[in-house]
C-alpha cells in the first residue's frame, strides 16, 4: 500500500465524496502513524507530562499529510477518522479486559483494568460505547459531537470546525448527550 | 423514542435549563400537558444533568495507560489466551492485517491454525478468526 502524503490526501477527498472503500484504506494506514506518535510520547515521557490526544493526532496529521493541498475540510475529516480509531482501539482494549475478567484470571489484577479515564471518576469504555451506539441511532449528529470530543479531546470551537455547525449549537448538543449518557451508563450497572 | 420525539425532548431541556430551577416544574407542566412520558423524560435528563458537569470532559486518551493501549493494540494474543473456544498455543506467523496462531480448540480437542484478522480495521469491531486447517497435531 502506497501511503504517501499525496495518496493519503487523495483518499481523504475521496472519502469525504462518499467513497466507503477510501475509508477502508486510510484507517490502517492512520493507526499505524497514531502508535508511532504514541510509541514517541512513551519514550520522551516525564513525570506530569500528560498525553493530550489532540497532540498525538496532530502530529500523525502534520506526518501524513501534504498540507499545501488540504483545505480545512480534510482536517476535518482527519479528526473524525482519529476519533473513531480512538474509540474502536481503547473499546476492544476494554472488552477484551472484560472478557478476560469474566474467563476467571487474574480477577485481582483485572479489577478496573476496563477502565480508562482521568483522574475524574472512571468511566467504563464498553458501557459508554454501547450508549454511544444508542445516542447515534437517536442523533446522529451528537453521536459524532461526542466521538470527537472524548475520544479525540477536540475543544468545543474545534468540534464545531470538524461538524461544521455553530460552537454554540455544539455546546447545547454536548450538554443533553452528556445527561443522556451519563443517566443510560448507570441505569445499566 | 423517534428522532422527532428526541427533537421535542432537546427543545425542552434546553429551554427548562435556561429557567430558573424554581420555575421548571411550572413550565414543564404547561408543556407537556396529556403528555407525562415526554414530562417524565425532559426531568430524568434535567436531573442527570446536574450530575454530569465533569462527566467525560477529561479525554479518554489523557494518559499514559491510553498511550500503551494504542501502542499494543496491534500486538500479538498472548499464549494462553482465549477466543471462544479456542486457546492460543503460539504465534505462527503473521502479515498483513492479520496474525496467524497455533491454537488448541477445546470443544473437538484439537490443534488449529487460527488466523486472526486485526478487529481495529474492520467494520465488524471485534477480532474475527478463520480457522484454516486442524493442524498435524493432536
Amino acid at each position: 500500500m502506497t501511503s504517501s502524503p499525496q495518496n493519503i490526501t487523495q483518499l481523504l477527498v475521496q472519502w469525504g465524496n462518499g467513497d466507503k472503500e477510501a475509508l477502508d484504506k486510510l484507517l490502517p494506514i492512520v493507526y499505524e502513524e497514531l502508535r508511532r506518535q504514541a510509541e514517541r510520547f512513551l519514550r520522551r515521557e516525564r513525570p506530569n507530562h500528560t498525553l493530550q490526544p489532540t497532540a498525538l493526532i496532530h502530529e500523525a496529521y502534520l506526518k501524513l499529510i501534504n498540507q499545501e493541498h488540504m483545505r480545512w475540510q480534510n482536517r476535518a475529516q482527519f479528526f473524525g477518522i482519529a476519533a473513531q480509531l480512538m474509540r474502536r482501539i481503547l473499546v476492544d482494549h476494554a472488552r477484551g479486559k472484560q472478557a478476560a475478567k469474566r474467563g476467571g484470571e487474574d480477577v485481582k489484577l483485572q479489577l478496573d483494568e476496563a477502565m480508562i479515564g482521568g483522574r475524574q471518576k472512571d468511566v467504563n469504555l464498553v458501557t459508554l460505547d454501547e450508549a454511544l451506539n444508542r445516542l447515534g441511532q437517536l442523533d446522529e449528529q451528537q453521536g459524532k459531537i461526542v466521538e470527537l470530543r472524548y475520544f479525540s479531546g477536540l475543544s468545543i470551537d474545534e468540534t464545531s470546525a470538524a461538524v461544521s455547525i455553530s460552537p454554540a449549537t455544539v455546546k447545547r448538543d454536548w450538554t443533553i448527550a452528556k445527561a443522556w449518557l451519563r443517566r443510560e451508563i448507570l441505569s445499566d450497572e | 423514542m423517534t428522532p422527532e420525539d428526541w427533537h421535542n425532548v432537546k427543545d425542552l431541556f434546553h429551554s427548562a435549563l435556561e429557567l430558573a430551577p424554581a420555575q421548571r416544574a411550572a413550565f414543564l407542566d404547561r408543556a407537556c400537558v396529556g403528555n407525562e412520558v415526554l414530562r417524565r423524560e425532559v426531568e430524568s435528563l434535567l436531573h442527570s444533568h446536574e450530575e454530569s458537569e465533569s462527566f467525560l470532559e477529561t479525554p479518554a486518551l489523557k494518559n499514559t495507560e491510553a498511550a500503551k493501549v494504542v501502542v499494543g493494540a496491534g500486538s500479538k494474543l498472548q499464549p494462553g489466551q482465549r477466543l471462544g473456544h479456542y486457546e492460543i498455543v503460539k504465534l505462527a506467523g503473521e502479515g498483513g492485517m492479520g496474525a496467524i496462531y497455533l491454537a488448541h480448540d477445546t470443544t473437538l480437542d484439537r490443534k488449529v491454525a487460527l488466523k486472526v484478522l486485526s478487529g481495529t480495521f474492520t467494520q465488524a469491531g471485534p477480532a474475527s478468526m478463520i480457522e484454516l486447517s486442524n493442524s498435524t497435531e493432536r
